[in-house]
């Protein structure tokens, strides 16, 4: 391996690397960094004895701010800059991630030269067209670039007013979180991407107690017989003896709930002077103080725009990503593009395209543009997710959903803004056609497998048609399958919801920022507990 | 001179994944990681960097952003001695014979393939943590976690996945993982039914049976929310709110699961690896570090969990029930009936301690013989139920006799979804 060959790459390369006093944030011009102007009449390398290689050059900058009880316990930012390295020879992939950005250049030829000391493998890939230099970046000042680290402090600040104002509060905590992310990718077969995308957001949480009065014992498995406690020693510590058990069983009670409101913005200033949103959903989580605890059982289910996302994510989103295919070839026959899977108004989508969310990935990590995949259309399977490789594999064409986490990571089939098209019916109908059930507003999180869950954090009960009281639900759950034909009504309305906290994980991958997103949608059964 | 400390983090890790016996991809990383916190005039300043930088250059360009600070005392590392903790284990961890192994799991386990698919991961991380301070005195600790999974598919099942396994050991022994996949694979294919009722229940799959289930638990006994009454068990300390069975502790010491913590964040050394939180069913401790400590006038605990990005939180370890008597085998052969979860996701509880948990892969056991596999349910408790009243026992050691905690046998509520 001729590093003579390889300048041409590391040329471009050495044009991402930023030493610390770079990475201010003032100094964060993104202008300054383009790799587009390289020298256009330098040769262009394809061949380098492999079959295929690519890197990417990953800088990040983090930003979190923490405020507990109105005392800041957390502000920092994070700069990071790593590389990715994929190598595939010989029908295997070898992989590198680190962050000695000065050594690539003989990390890739050690890289290469294991690839030839191993017995070969049964992977098949073959390399990728090129395809046109792709270049997006965030102008001067947009974003969050440009934005000191006390700007940051000072907003989060901003919003302690709020907790003034909310009843029953036992504790409270905001969280600033922003991430500004910027790639450059290279590959033998001659892709070029650059981009960088950037988000935030705010969220308050809140601890919400009040005592209330039982009239008979509910000691919930409380062991009887010792009691009470003097505190002391290390750690707040306890030496045992005298409780009274039966202070549940008897008398008071407090009732808690704990509540969080984010929002989210890919612009800073759209973070500002926000307060009344949070109030105003405050004053609603006092209702769910003393709610009640649902009884077990099956029954209708209608989930808002943002309970509809994460149902789509997590049971039909994950089901669609053609890597997860790869193991066992016979399951294909089980997933077959053409198959019934779902009410005739019933189409989903993935798509990186939608800008101004947290699904935004214009390029996924092998150079693939974003697109608009439909997985199902009108209740028929009509694609999947795919990387360049599980494209060749199933002879479909790659979708844009290559990505991983950050650049420690190979990428992997992931979704990005993932959410159910309209239907024609209003909320009031979808509510009246389910009678009665429960309404999940919120979650608390959610996960998939061939039973999909979802943990509620505000739900109510639908009686008679309509929206009735506050109840509280551990999770909701049902058969991937089952649920997809028991969608008996969707909204004509859809939300695409994005976060700045958490995301999605699979694998060791987590979180990766996504969107989901839809209309209300009403679900015949589901189990409820 | 200002006062300050560094933490630095050195990652090294190998990792191999293979698909139905067959390597598919090799990888080698390198992380370094630095976190400094620079102390001045009642606050505390945060820098970090993830990327290859001296420690000298580091410091020399964190400039102090004012508004930026965390009103904090100067602490200095709680104790000083200049230590370098070395997992013996790792001396014994040849790379090129851990590959070896690797080939030989994999050609034991073809009997399988027939009627499963598996995907394998293989990895060895060398983690190296070394705090040190403006006068260079340093604490060190160098370890090794080696983890290795294996997702599970029945052929033909239009699942993504039907199973799981997961271990944590520098020692690869096909023998030890064929006899785990045993368990889980072998009455795959009988089913049985169950109707809905109150069942005994293990959760035979370790990140199960820890993470889950004792998450109110931990939110609890941390010492801001405690005191602050924001924690479910809040003013609870010195009260048996459990069975007397039920011991509960935070360790900071298990290396084979990659718990190794010999000093915190702040540079507190423990004198004892297991911090008792609920001893004999009394709720015995909650945990700070020095910044909570001193609003709260307790002691820390050697919970200031730090990483290079942050400043020291008060945060668990690993947190582990203490062992029983009687083995897994034995109480499981006394149970007329056992519902044994081997893969779930997904379950939660209700902010009074109401939980629930669909499981998709569980098992019938009576008197100790797995007679077929259930179809999906739901397992449905209340926290202090599932370790008070309706705990049955708790075991010596765990379903896969692996290095995790002991097998929790609890009366649950069992829906048929």
């Amino acid at each position: 391996m001729s590093q003579v060959k390889l300048s041409h790459y590391f040329k471009k390369i050495d044009k991402m690397k930023f030493n610390l006093n770079q990475l201010k944030p003032n100094n964060l011009d993104p202008s300054n960094k383009s790799l587009s102007d390289t020298d256009p009449s330098q040769p262009q390398i394809n061949h380098l004895g492999i079959d295929f290689f690519d890197i990417r050059i990953e800088f990040t900058l983090l930003t979190r701010v923490e405020f507990v009880n109105s005392e800041a316990t957390s502000c920092y930012e994070l700069p990071s800059l790593g590389a990715f390295i994929r190598v595939f020879n010989r029908g295997r992939w070898y992989f590198l991630s680190t962050t000695k950005v000065d050594q690539l250049d003989t990390e890739l030829a050690d890289l290469i030269a294991t690839s030839y000391k191993l017995p070969p493998g049964d992977e098949v890939f073959k390399s990728p067209k090129d395809s046109p230099p792709f270049e997006r970046l965030i102008p001067q000042g947009k974003g969050f670039y440009g934005i000191s680290l006390t700007q940051k402090m000072q907003l989060t600040k901003s919003y302690l007013s709020v907790f003034s104002t909310v009843a029953n509060l036992k504790t409270h905590r905001i969280e600033y979180s922003d991430t500004l992310k910027k790639k450059a990718y290279m590959s033998s077969s001659e892709s070029f991407f650059e981009y960088d995308v950037s988000h935030g957001g705010i969220v308050l949480r809140v601890v919400l107690a009040e005592e209330c009065l039982v009239e008979s014992g509910d000691s919930s498995g409380v062991s009887s017989g010792v009691t009470s406690g003097v505190t002391s020693g290390v750690g707040g510590s306890a030496s045992g003896n005298q409780v009274s058990p039966s202070e549940f069983a008897s008398g008071r009670q407090e009732d808690r709930f704990e509540d969080g409101h984010y929002i989210y913005a890919s612009e800073f200033v759209d973070l500002a002077n926000r307060q009344a949103e949070f109030i105003e959903s405050f004053k609603e989580a006092q209702k769910f103080i003393h709610a009640p605890t649902i009884i077990p059982g099956k029954m209708g289910v209608v989930m808002s725009s943002q309970v509809t996302g994460v149902f789509t994510h997590e049971s039909f989103g994950h089901k669609s990503e053609a890597d997860l295919l790869l193991v066992d070839p016979d399951s294909i026959k089980e997933w077959e593009i053409g198959k019934k899977v779902g009410a005739e108004t019933l189409s989903i989508v993935d798509c990186g395209a939608h800008e101004y969310t947290s699904g935004y990935c214009p390029i996924d990590d092998e150079g693939t543009l974003a697109q608009k995949s439909y997985l199902i259309k009108n209740g028929y399977l009509v694609g999947r997710l795919h990387s360049q490789q599980t494209a060749q594999v199933f002879n479909e064409l790659p979708t844009g959903n290559m990505r991983s986490i950050n650049f420690e990571y190979e990428p992997i089939v992931r979704m990005t803004s993932t959410y159910i098209e309209p239907g024609h019916l209003t909320f009031d109908e979808l509510l009246r056609k389910c009678d009665t059930g429960v309404y999940i507003y919120n979650y608390r999180q959610g996960s998939g497998g061939s039973t999909f869950t979802i943990a509620p954090h505000r739900a109510y009960r639908i009686e008679n048609g309509k929206l009735g009281q506050p109840v509280r639900i551990s999770v909701i759950s049902g058969s991937l399958f089952k649920t997809l034909e028991n969608i008996e009504g969707i909204s004509n309305n859809i939300v695409l919801h994005s976060s700045a906290f958490g995301g999605c994980g699979k694998g060791e991958q987590a979180p990766l920022s996504v969107a989901m997103g839809g209309p209300a949608i009403y679900v015949s059964q589901m189990q409820v507990s | 001179m200002k006062k300050y400390d560094l933490l630095t983090e050195i990652e090294k890790i190998k990792s191999i994944k293979t698909r139905n016996g067959k390597i598919t991809s090799l990888k080698n990383s390198f992380f370094k990681k630095m976190g400094l916190r620079k102390f001045v005039d009642g606050y505390g300043y945060s820098f970090s960097y993830f990327g290859d930088i001296l420690a000298d250059d580091f410091v020399k360009n964190s400039e102090i952003v004012l508004d930026a600070g965390i009103p904090i005392d100067f602490m200095p590392l709680a104790e000083f001695q200049s230590n370098s903790f070395v997992c013996k284990s790792t001396q014994t961890l040849n790379f090129e014979k851990w590959e070896e192994s690797i080939q030989a799991i994999e050609k034991v386990l073809e009997p399988y393939r027939e009627r499963f698919s598996l995907e394998g991961s293989y990895s060895v991380n060398q983690k190296t943590k070394i705090l040190n301070d403006e006068n260079k005195n340093s604490l060190q600790s160098t370890h090794l976690v080696s983890t290795h999974w294996y997702s599970i598919k029945r052929n033909g099942s239009p699942t993504i996945g039907d199973g799981y396994f997961w271990n944590a050991t520098l020692n690869l022994t096909p023998e030890y993982t064929v006899e785990c996949l045993k368990k889980i694979l072998d009455g795959y294919d009988t089913k049985v039914t169950l109707p809905p009722g109150d069942y005994p229940v293990l959760f035979a799959q370790h990140h199960d049976a820890e993470e889950s289930l004792f998450e109110k638990i931990k939110s609890s006994l941390v010492a801001n929310n405690y005191y602050e009454n924001a924690g479910l068990f809040s003013g609870k300390l010195g009260t048996a709110y459990f069975d007397e069975r039920f011991n509960l502790v935070d360790s900071n010491m298990n290396p084979s699961l990659g718990v190794f913590a010999p000093f915190d964040g702040e540079g507190f050394i423990r004198s004892h690896s297991h911090f008792p939180l609920i001893e004999k069913g009394i709720i015995k401790n909650v945990i700070a570090d020095q910044r909570l400590a001193k609003k709260y006038k307790i002691q820390p605990t050697g919970n200031g969990i730090r990483d290079f990005k942050s400043s020291p939180k008060a945060a668990f370890n690993r947190v582990e029930v203490l062992p029983g008597e009687k083995s897994t085998e034995q109480i499981l052969k006394s149970l007329p009936q056992c519902v044994v979860v081997m893969m779930s996701w997904g379950g939660d509880f209700t902010d009074i301690g109401d939980y629930s948990r669909p499981v998709e892969f569980s098992y019938l056991f009576e008197f100790g013989e797995c007679v077929g596999r259930l179809a999906p349910i739901t397992v449905q408790s209340n926290i202090n139920k599932m370790f008070g009243c309706e705990l049955i026992e708790i075991s010596s050691d765990n379903f896969f006799k692996s290095g995790a905690s002991p097998s929790v046998f609890m009366n649950m509520n069992v829906l048929i979804n």
